[in-house]
């Protein structure tokens, strides 16, 4: 992460650059309703000539109040001025943010105000107001409502500036701070005045540099007759300068979790004369709050619904993997995902009952039913890799999901979740491979388990080619592929895909272009899956040269990166091997004229390697391929070793077998 | 999710009792409250025909609507429907937009197992609703539910009723959801009127059969569909609106908003939108103002509308607010030059106010996106979801080519230029005081043409290098229109998508857009790749060309009619300077074909260290009966084979292994 920090620091002085430091507005010179001559005139933005528009200032300011009610309320005031340089900049004139309001926490809003600043003419500043009737309420849910307003007089050229304020009961949280967009932000700040009472820890995230100043001051709450009650203040006055645009790039699970924002989590609320609560100040702490705050203690010692269904089969379980085998199937036969992660579970049983639950109803079952098994499970805490990546310390905001860690001997530990029908030992959706995990009840929060490489995921091929004696231009293949652990159940999830087995097997039939399948078998468990198919390949007749794939078979899944610059670091689903060995028995009045050369590459520490050989042996010409991914991330600075390495494999993968009739 | 659910719903039973006669509740009698079981929904009772390839079964799909006269109506529903596994799960999601005159009275809904044994009841309070618009802002509250359950196959029984008051243009159109992978076993549509009600209504795609009878006081019209089998996933398939089985039923009187009109006719209907746009059209003094110095220094009547249609780009944005009569009625023009945005009808009644106060005449114009053809005999604000203007060459100066039609909405689209998303689409033209439905002109499929001038030169040390002139014209334009837009990089990665080529470096982009009602896109850059085509130890294998000809595989058998939308002209004229020391391999090559559906033509010819090549591609545009198939079939596979052929060139010096 440093090296990363300081590659970027130089990036962010080059941007610095290209806008003078005396031209940003600041909080300093920052006047609302009066842009700059500099910010008037411009038309393009030289730190990124592609900026469709460039925020020129930002800026939210967060306070509390102690009202007349004797309550503090939050205030949220936010501003923007943005200037729009291309059509497609135009979307910043469509402004909209969000309030929450249920029975007990009410938000409102107030102090809309917009302006769009234009140059007639005869050069003069022309500047056009929001008028009421371009805001816009709607409601979301119970919950939440969308305020929308339209700035008008907006077009190529603009320069539009806003200010709303939000107000409300919700003192506990302070919404996540972001200082960087989708198009370049020149100057973005936020000010944050939190009183004593509540204790929030910051969590700053991203590539940039954001400088955050902490202090202290003072404020009074009036007690009638002329007394007051003095408390601490305490300032947090954060800003960032010249971020660039924040673009999208392949193979990331959650783009956000490299934008420069700061999050929010409550630690502790501590009025005078009250009883202090703290909120996951340590993982123990943590821990606590998830026992108490969602009855998860008694979620964890549910006894097992599924006891009926699951002794029948634990009396035929030998060893703990079988215990664990049975107890996930019959989890799973019982309860559907509905889709959605959580660590909060309304009641396990209901979930059963209704035949489907979110992921935590579902290993909530699990765990009981492991424990019905004899085995000791608990929830392994963590945040599905597209959502935002934890920190090491604890954060009860971040952790949106658990599946179950089986501990067996010492020291041995087996993971399981039951979402997923063909999910097995260790083997699970790839969202939930992540690096860290956080185990319940591990109080030091030092033991985090990395999920990435539980298991050894092939995908290995063969294939037996020869001509088919009965039609004329055409070669018979026979292909057997066997996917195992990880890979086999991303292709028992693909095949479900299509609805049912013979529905995957006429789409294969159906879809395939280059190669026909004539007759498919599929042969499946969640370990293992093997296809064997039969396929024809038709070559056109061009004179007496028939020109193969390398592989013969016909093959697309090797990445080709397009961009010529990483920012960001490349995230693959997961580690693994593919291997493809086809035999081609040359038939008699035939011969190999040309073949692909040998390759034999790796990159990156080994992290990812290849190898190709195409080899001829009394006429059989025998074709060996194999890609091996060793990692599931790469560092940008290893980007450019990808490159080279992925189009070593493309080239030699484009080349051409070239037989030739001999008679 | 059909359509039609977006409408419809179903009923309550106590609601219903009490407003229904006799009659009309035994045909609606169930009641989800009672049982435990609905065994004749098990899945083992479904038909095997309907069950092949079907990823959804609607068992029952049928609904009552009770006419109230021109006030409004109810309507009561009832939907049965199988989900056999997780594709066809959408089809037990439920939507309905309500606002202020379409009320959701009640919903309920049960769940069955693959047995027909309940597992899961759900009533109005389970569903969600949002007033999130799907325009910039509009007056509707949407309430839905998505995933009911998840374990397939399952049966879901949904029963919904909904209340139209304050007028109505048409009855919910009635459509059945056969489309691939959906079967339908029974479909009832029935509608109740008070006596000496008039209202026209007619079977779209379908026969289904038809009974009109009395129940007491009120006329009853009913009807009845076989069951359909899920029809086969083809390409080149007819529009929704010619395919899909469909019945209109509307009202000739109507009282919308309470504006009394008649629908009989689109003509008539016209006649009622027309009051909608009265008085919309006075201008600012400062626009007045600001028309007169654009255009009174200019002389022809195109280059006026030309410049107001420029002026008009510039200063506006398209932002949709729909409220109330709103989405029918456009903001006016004061409105539009105040806050200098508006949707399709606040912008095209804009435009046709700045024509106006030059003298030139223009007239408003509704026409749909999602409809070719505006159904005769149903005139309904339906089949229209957009608004453009016409210039009529008869009543303005002569214009160079005839009538100019103008999408207002678009800051990219060339003035007078009719895009594909409307050409040839029918169109409901508002003239000072009648209404006329006529076709909006849709470019020939000759006209529709890229060419291609490209040379390339092959290193077999070096990168390839290559220069590329297009000209893209008419249909085959309209992706660029924003390429100018685009930031450096994002032409870049555009230029290297469509050459297939992603290692490529491109340089030297120059372009311009010309033409305005047959615009012309041309391109010159110069690209660079270490990777074009492959090799092998002796042999180099070539793309045709750098652009990726693709085309289907097309399946042997052809079950529906074949219709294709879009006709084009592909030409590429392509010089290849070849590396000393290697040869063509196989020879001149000379294969042409062609039929009604198109042709292809193959050229490739050696000259010296210089290899020619031409390859054309036409397609053309067009409905055809399935019985032509096997011609398109001989036509896609020359184009595949075309795509994938190679150039292999051999190195003399070194060609054996």
């Amino acid at each position: 992460m440093k090296k990363i920090f300081i590659t970027i620091a130089v990036l962010y002085a080059c941007i610095s650059n290209a806008f003078a430091a005396d031209d940003i507005t600041t909080d300093e010179n920052f006047k609302f309703g009066k842009p700059t001559a500099t910010e008037f005139s411009m038309t393009s933005y030289e730190g990124d000539a592609d900026a469709d528009a460039v925020i020129l200032y930002d800026n939210v300011l967060i306070h509390y109040i102690f009202t007349s009610n004797g309550d503090f309320k939050q205030v949220r005031e936010c501003i923007s001025r943005i200037k729009i340089l291309k059509e497609d900049g135009l979307r910043f004139a469509d402004v909209s943010f969000m309030l929450y309001n249920s029975n007990t926490l009410k938000s409102v809003y107030s102090g809309i105000t917009a302006y769009s600043f234009n140059t007639d003419a005869n050069g003069k500043t022309v500047k056009t107001e929001l008028k009421k009737s371009s805001i816009f309420k709607e409601k979301v849910d119970d919950n939440y409502s969308l305020i929308k307003f339209t700035i008008p007089e907006v077009k190529v050229g603009s320069l539009i500036e806003y200010r709303y304020k939000v107000t409300t009961d919700d003192i506990y949280n302070i919404p996540s701070l972001s200082f960087q967009a989708s198009v370049p932000t020149l100057y973005s700040s936020a000010q944050l005045y939190i009183p004593e009472f509540f204790r929030f820890r910051k969590d700053t995230w991203g590539y940039y540099h954001i400088d955050v100043q902490q202090g202290t001051d003072t404020d009074q709450i009036a007690l009638g007759g002329g007394s007051y009650y003095t408390y601490n203040i305490e300032t947090v006055k954060m800003k960032a300068v010249g971020i660039p645009a924040m673009k999208n790039e392949q193979f990331i699970w959650d783009s956000d979790s490299y934008r420069a924002h700061v999050d929010f989590e409550l630690q502790s609320i501590n009025f005078p004369n009250s009883q202090p609560h703290y909120y996951s100040h340590t993982w123990g702490d943590l821990f606590e709050s998830l026992a108490k705050l969602w009855d998860y203690e008694s979620n964890l010692k549910i006894s097992n619904p599924l006891h009926d269904k699951l002794a029948p089969l634990l009396s035929k379980a030998e060893t703990d993997e079988d215990k664990m085998r049975v107890a996930l199937k019959v989890v799973q036969e019982n309860i559907e995902w509905n889709g959605k992660f959580s660590i909060f579970s309304r009641n396990p049983k209901s979930a059963l009952k209704e035949g489907t639950g979110n992921s935590a109803d579902i290993n909530f079952l699990l765990i009981a039913a492991l424990h019905d098994a004899g085995l000791k499970a608990i929830p392994l805490l963590f945040n599905p890799r597209n959502r935002q990546r934890l920190y090491m310390y604890p954060s009860l905001d971040n952790i949106n999901c658990f599946i179950v860690d089986v501990q067996l001997d010492p020291g041995k530990h087996a993971f399981l979740d039951a979402t997923n029908k063909y999910s097995d030992i260790n083997i699970f959706n790839p969202l939930l491979m992540v690096d860290k995990a956080f185990p319940y009840g591990d109080n030091s929060g030092k033991n985090p388990v990395n999920l990435t490489s539980l298991t050894s995921n092939t995908i290995r091929s063969t294939a037996m080619v020869s001509l088919n004696p009965d039609e004329e231009n055409t070669f018979d293949i026979k292909r057997s592929t066997v996917h195992t652990n990880l890979a086999a159940y991303l292709k028992n999830n693909e095949i479900e895909q299509y609805g049912s087995e013979e529905k995957y097997i006429e789409n294969e039939k159906e879809t395939s272009v280059t190669m026909p399948v004539e007759e498919m078998k599929v042969e499946r468990s969640s370990t293992n899956v093997k296809i064997t198919s039969k396929m024809s390949l038709t070559f056109e007749d061009d004179g007496d040269m028939i020109y193969l794939n390398p592989l013969i078979l016909p093959y697309s899944s090797i990445w080709s990166p397009n961009a010529q610059k990483r920012v960001y670091p490349v995230e693959f689903q997961k580690t693994g091997t593919e291997e493809i060995k086809t035999i081609f028995a040359v038939p008699e009045g035939w011969e190999i004229v040309d073949m692909p050369k040998p390759l034999r590459i790796s990159a990156c520490n080994n992290g990812i390697n290849a190898m190709y050989t195409a080899a001829l042996n009394n006429n059989m010409l025998q074709i060996s391929f194999s890609y091996k991914l060793n990692r599931v991330m790469f560092t940008p600075e290893e980007y450019n070793d990808l490159v080279i390495f992925f189009k070593s494999i493309n080239d030699t993968l484009n080349s051409k077998i070239v037989v030739r009739k001999t008679n | 999710m059909k359509n039609f659910c977006c409408i419809v719903l179903s009923f309550s039973a106590i609601f219903f009792s009490s407003i229904f006669p006799a009659a009309s509740r035994t045909a609606f009698s169930s009641s989800l409250s009672t049982g435990d079981s609905y065994t004749e929904y098990a899945v083992s009772t479904i038909a095997d025909s309907l069950l092949s390839k079907a990823d959804v079964v609607v068992r029952l799909d049928s609904s009552l609507v009770y006419c109230r006269g021109t006030s409004g109506y109810s309507m009561y529903s009832k939907e049965v429907i199988t989900i056999m596994n997780r594709i066809g799960s959408e089809y037990a999601d439920f939507q309905i937009a309500t606002n202020r005159n379409l009320e959701l009275k009640s919903y309920s809904a049960i769940i069955l197992d693959k047995n027909g044994n309940v597992v899961k009841k759900l009533s109005k309070k389970d569903l969600q609703k949002t007033q999130l618009s799907q325009a910039y802002f509009d007056d509707y509250t949407t309430w839905y539910l998505s995933k009911p359950y998840d374990r397939y196959p399952y049966t879901i029984i949904t029963e919904t009723s909904v209340v139209q008051s304050n007028g109505f243009f048409s009855f919910p159109q009635w459509t059945l959801p056969h489309t691939p992978g959906v079967s339908v076993e029974r479909s009832v549509y029935t509608i109740y009127t008070p006596e000496n009600y008039i209202f026209n209504s007619k079977a779209i795609n379908c026969a289904p059969e038809f009974v009109a009878s009395k129940d007491g006081d009120r006329n009853v019209y009913t009807w009845k569909f076989a069951p359909l089998k899920s029809p086969e996933r083809e390409p080149f398939l007819m529009p929704v609106e010619k395919r899909i089985p469909t019945i209109l039923a509307s009202p000739a009187d109507f009282n919308y908003y309470g504006i009394p009109g008649n629908a009989s006719t689109w003509e008539e209907y016209g006649n009622w939108q027309m009051h909608l746009l009265v008085e919309r059209d006075e201008l600012p003094e400062p626009l007045v103002a600001q028309i007169h110095a654009l255009t009174d220094k200019l002389s022809t009547c195109y280059d006026k509308a030309k410049a107001l249609y420029d002026y008009m780009l510039f200063s506006t944005r398209y932002v949709s607010i729909q409220i109330g009569i709103g989405g029918l009625r456009p903001m006016s023009a004061k409105e539009v030059f105040n806050t200098k945005f508006g949707d399709c009808k606040a912008l095209a009644n804009y435009y046709i106010s700045m024509l106006k106060e030059i003298g030139i005449k223009a007239c408003y114009v509704e026409t749909g996106t999602d409809c070719i053809d505006f159904p005769c005999e149903f005139a309904t604000p339906s089949s229209t979801n957009h608004a453009i203007v016409k210039i009529p060459a008869e009543e303005n100066d002569p214009l160079p080519d005839g009538d100019i039609w103008v999408e207002c909405t678009s800051a990219y689209n060339p003035f007078g230029y009719i895009h594909s998303k409307i050409a040839g689409h029918d169109a409901l033209c508002y003239y000072n005081g009648y209404a006329k439905v006529e076709k909006l002109p849709r470019n020939l499929d000759s006209l529709n043409r890229t060419v291609s001038n490209i040379h390339v030169t092959i290193s077999a040390k070096d990168s390839t290098l290559m220069e590329i002139e297009d000209t893209y014209s008419g249909e085959m334009a309209e992706d660029l229109f924003t390429f100018g837009d685009l930031s450096k990089e994002d032409m870049e990665k555009y230029l290297k998508n469509s050459l297939d080529l992603p290692l490529a470096k491109i340089y030297d982009i120059r372009f311009s857009l010309t033409g305005d009602r047959y615009p012309q896109f041309k391109i010159k850059f110069k690209a660079s790749t270490p990777t074009y085509g492959s090799s092998s130890q002796s042999r180099m294998f070539i793309p045709l060309s750098p652009f990726g000809l693709s085309a289907y595989k097309l399946k042997k058998e052809r079950h529906a009619p074949i219709y294709v939308e879009t006709g084009f002209n592909r030409i590429e004229h392509i010089t290849m300077d070849i590396p000393q020391g290697y040869e063509l391999e196989g020879g001149n090559v000379n294969q042409q074909m062609g039929n009604g559906f198109g042709g292809g033509n193959t050229e490739i010819k050696k000259e010296g260290q210089q290899i020619r090549i031409l390859v054309e591609r036409n397609v053309s545009s067009g409905t055809f009966s399935e019985k032509e198939y096997p011609q398109l079939y001989k036509l896609y596979e020359f184009l595949r084979k075309q795509g994938n052929k190679k150039i292999v060139l051999i190195n003399k010096n070194n060609n054996t292994l």
